[in-house]
């Protein structure tokens, strides 16, 4: 069964303004998939429908089968591109609020990431540095088993050190029975790790493939072949 | 999953009015030991305006937290982290419904006690106590209608009812999109325009049908205020389940 499938999925902002428009997708479990697309495109906005903050105009869209609602949310494990953590607590007690209200969610690798990346569990979300905070929502995203991963642009505001780190924790924390979907511009960064790419264009799918269809049909890398896409 | 929405409430509030109550106390008794030599003309002015302010401050902090925390964490700081959560969006407003309930009712106590630290006069007290005790057991407060205990059901729903209009006026304002205020605006100066008329036509029963209508009056009103709580509630739920926008 596949983990995610959208069908004639669409999305407007106001009457006319059509974010995404007639998608159909099909993801697999077991597979990490980049989703990319410039500025605009629609990507955030396939992401947020997964994770159930926004609500479709048109179509269907389901998680494991289920329609999106709380039984999908227990299997999703979603990293917005902006803070979701309250600021004023303390990163402990955000890991225990996540221990609390997700079954899935493992403490101990929890407890394992904030060491390797040498971050005090006893302070204050809002008293880190940018980086920092994303390093812990990161580690909250990747410490549960969940079966569909979203990350939406996780190693962008992080130092290119810790983005190998990030990328070595996803791949290492997924297994195959879950899915990872990775919205990010820095495809060079995660080319490597992607079994499958989804382009999408001003809101419409435009090619789902796997990496390696691309270098083969193409004759470039997937970073190359992006850039080629949406030259401007 | 009620019961870790409603510890994590707690845990998530509890502080902020501890503190609150606390001041409602502390300042008001120190205030009166501050003013103690005071001349007995300023003494009274001192005290009276700690107790005014003090206690006003509370039921207005108390129903800003409240009203605003909803919208904290369902439109817009903390949305990103609950409406992900593996919790259902009812489960959610029985919790902020309760806490509202609970704050607000000990927000009126405390308003109560500041006044009573403001004059260590606590004899208020007794008076309060012995008039819910006498509206419980009997009677004809309002003419032949032997209420007992339906009053206390009566503030509780009113406090439902308070609640559900502003979860429903944060959901009315979410369905226009950047212009949520203007919508929650709306909304709100509506309910209270048609809850005039309403008051107005359920006086002008009470005139016309004369005192011993009163207890059709009160369940009617009663009905209608179950039926527009559970409309209010139903509206919230729809909207953000159904028509949910988090940008």
């Amino acid at each position: 069964m596949a983990i995610l499938e959208a069908v004639k999925l669409s999305k407007a902002y106001g009457k006319k303004k059509y974010a995404l428009e007639g998608i159909n997708l099909n993801i697999e479990s077991g597979k990490i998939i980049g989703l990319c697309g410039p500025n605009g495109s629609g990507k955030t906005t396939l992401i947020k429908l997964a994770a159930g903050l926004l609500t479709p105009t048109g179509g269907e869209l389901t998680i494991d089968g289920k329609a999106i609602g709380p039984e999908t949310k227990a299997i999703v494990s979603y990293l917005p591109d902006k803070t979701f953590v309250p600021e004023n607590m303390k990163v402990f007690a955000i890991i225990d609020f996540f221990k609390e209200f997700y079954a899935d969610f493992d403490i101990n690798a929890s407890h394992e990431m904030l060491k390797r990346l040498d971050i005090d569990g006893s302070e204050t979300f809002k008293t880190l540095s940018k980086g920092t905070q994303e390093k812990v929502q990161l580690v909250l995203i990747m410490s549960r088993k969940a079966k569909l991963y979203l990350l939406d642009e996780p190693i962008g505001g992080v130092d290119p050190a810790a983005r190998d780190y990030i990328l070595s924790t996803i791949i290492s924390n997924y297994n195959a029975d879950s899915s990872v979907i990775i919205s990010t511009h820095l495809i060079s960064d995660i080319e490597n790790t992607l079994d499958e790419v989804i382009f999408i264009k001003y809101g419409k799918l435009f090619l789902h493939s796997t990496s390696d269809e691309i270098r083969e049909n193409h004759g470039m890398s997937v970073d190359a072949y992006f850039r080629e896409v949406f030259r401007c | 999953m009620l019961r870790k929405v409603i510890k994590h409430e707690f845990l998530n509030t509890w502080l902020q009015y501890a503190v609150l109550f606390g001041a409602a106390i502390f300042l008001p008794a120190l205030v009166y030991l501050a003013t103690q030599n005071v001349i007995e003309r300023d003494q009274n002015t001192f005290r009276i305006l700690v107790a005014v302010l003090g206690g006003s401050a509370v039921i207005i902090v108390t129903l800003a937290w409240t009203t605003l925390g909803f919208e904290k964490d369902f439109t817009t700081k903390n949305a990103y982290l609950y409406h992900t959560l593996p919790v259902k969006m009812s489960t959610f407003m029985i919790s902020k419904t309760l806490f509202f309930i609970i704050w607000s009712a000990l927000s009126i106590l405390f308003t109560l006690l500041c006044a009573c630290f403001s004059v260590m006069d606590f004899s208020v007290f007794p008076r309060i106590f012995d008039y819910i005790a006498h509206n419980l057991q009997e009677t004809d407060t309002v003419g032949e209608f032997v209420m007992g205990g339906v009053w206390v059901l009566r503030i509780i729903l009113a406090f439902i009812t308070l609640y559900g209009l502003n979860m429903a006026g944060y959901a009315f304002g979410h369905l226009f999109g950047k212009h949520n205020r203007l919508g929650e605006f709306i909304f709100i100066i509506s309910i209270i325009i048609l809850y005039l008329f309403y008051s107005y036509i359920l006086q002008g029963f009470t005139n016309t049908l004369g005192l011993r209508s009163n207890a059709i009056v009160f369940y009617v009103d009663f009905a209608v205020g179950v039926i527009v709580t559970i409309a209010f509630c139903i509206f919230a739920h729809h909207v953000f389940t159904k028509k949910l926008n988090i940008l």
